[in-house]
Parts: C-alpha cells; sequence; structure tokens
C-alpha cells in the first residue's frame, strides 16, 4: 500500500512562469480544486508562507473544507504546504495532517518539470477499498428493494 | 432500505450468501451507525441512514484525482497564455 501520491508532468512554460500560476491568487482560483466543484470561499495564496483554506461545493450542495500551512516557499523551485480535510464540512474538526511537495525545474527555455507529492495518505486507498465494499453492499440492497 | 423499514428475512433473500452471513453484515452495519435497527416481535427491522452513506461518499473524494484534475488545468491554463 503506497502512502504518497507523486505526479510528474513537463509544463509548456519555464519554471518562472509556472511558479507564478501555480502559487498566486489570481491565477490558483483557475485551476484549484475537484472536476464540478466551486470554490466559493478561499484565501488561497501559495506565493508566501502561512494559513490558507477552501471551502468546495459538489454540485450536489454538500460543502467540503481543507485547509493547512504554507511551510516554505522558494521560488520558482519549490512550495510544501500541510492539507488536511475537516470532518463534516466547513467548521468540523480537522482530520489527520498530510503534506504536499511542488517542485519545480526548468526543463528548457520553454518547458518546465512540475512534481507533485502528497505523502502521508496512508488511509487514502484502504478508504477507498473500505468504501467500495460498503457501497456495493448497499448497492445490492437498494438494487433488491427497488 | 432506502425506501423505508425492511425485515431481516427480506433483505436475505436478496443475496447468495446464508442468512446468518447477512445478518452479521447488518450488525456490522448498524454498529457503525448506517442502518437504524428496532425489534417488532420476532422481527428486526432496518431502515439505511442516508446521511452516514454521504459521508461514506466523502471518503471517496480522492488525491490523485484531486491533483490530476488540478495539473490538467494548470497546463492548460498555461497553454492558454501562450497562444
Amino acid at each position: 500500500m503506497t502512502d504518497v501520491v507523486r505526479l510528474e508532468r513537463v509544463m509548456p512554460a519555464s519554471a518562472i512562469r509556472v511558479f507564478e500560476m501555480v502559487s498566486q491568487p489570481h491565477n490558483m482560483v483557475r485551476w484549484w480544486g475537484h472536476d464540478e466543484m466551486t470554490v466559493p470561499e478561499h484565501n488561497l495564496d501559495f506565493s508566501k508562507p502561512g494559513p490558507w483554506y477552501s471551502t468546495m461545493v459538489s454540485p450536489d450542495g454538500t460543502r467540503r473544507q481543507v485547509s493547512g500551512e504554507v511551510t516554505k516557499v522558494d521560488p520558482p523551485r519549490l512550495i510544501a504546504f500541510t492539507w488536511a480535510w475537516h470532518d463534516g464540512g466547513p467548521g468540523g474538526p480537522r482530520e489527520a495532517e498530510t503534506h504536499v511537495t511542488i517542485e519545480i525545474e526548468d526543463v528548457d527555455e520553454n518547458r518546465a518539470r512540475m512534481v507533485l507529492s502528497h505523502y502521508g495518505l496512508g488511509t487514502d486507498s484502504a478508504r477507498a477499498g473500505h468504501t467500495k465494499g460498503w457501497l456495493s453492499i448497499f448497492e445490492k440492497l437498494e438494487d433488491g428493494l427497488a | 432500505m432506502r425506501d423505508g423499514e425492511k425485515s431481516a428475512g427480506d433483505i436475505c433473500q436478496m443475496f447468495d450468501i446464508s442468512g446468518p452471513a447477512v445478518s452479521r453484515h447488518l450488525s456490522v452495519l448498524h454498529r457503525n451507525g448506517l442502518v437504524d435497527r428496532r425489534v417488532s416481535g420476532k422481527h428486526r427491522l432496518y431502515t439505511a441512514r442516508p446521511e452516514a452513506m454521504q459521508r461514506l461518499a466523502d471518503w471517496t473524494l480522492n488525491h490523485r484525482h484531486f491533483w490530476e484534475a488540478s495539473m490538467d488545468r494548470i497546463e492548460a491554463a498555461l497553454r492558454e497564455e501562450r497562444q
């Protein structure tokens, strides 16, 4: 079982430009979040150390909140921050804290490699498996009773 | 159960596993707050709890998916700026 999500991608811009896109508030709102979720409240700014949060709303109206602290910024090379969901939505107690790093380095003048690592997700795959098991039980119950 | 109370016997008939096995599953669901249970005469009646099931669905918020979708949008925004 892996407890790290690691994604690597070569982006079509210089490291400085990628860093600006990833870290600046007016750019962060362009990409932050799950598909189909809106982000009505946040103070996203990864260009400097400090606390951050974001509230996300799915199409069914469910509100979720995730928050943390930007712990290290070394432009344009590195951004490090903590990350935890709030149990039950906004205002709920924070769940186990996890750690994210974003590393950016030039490949050539028009391209930069971005590596995102999310550490400490030991429970993620276990939960996903767990959930799948429970949901399939519910599906059977519902199919049979519909 | 979504449509209301069902007895353990009704639920048993939907599965290819034994009655005792279904009872064990239902007990676990009940112990974890996913279904309500009440006893009526000889029967145990079960009802699903939608709010608990919603919490389960939240667990599927997958971090790999979050970051992949975000990186797709970062890449698209950078491409847009280049044009």
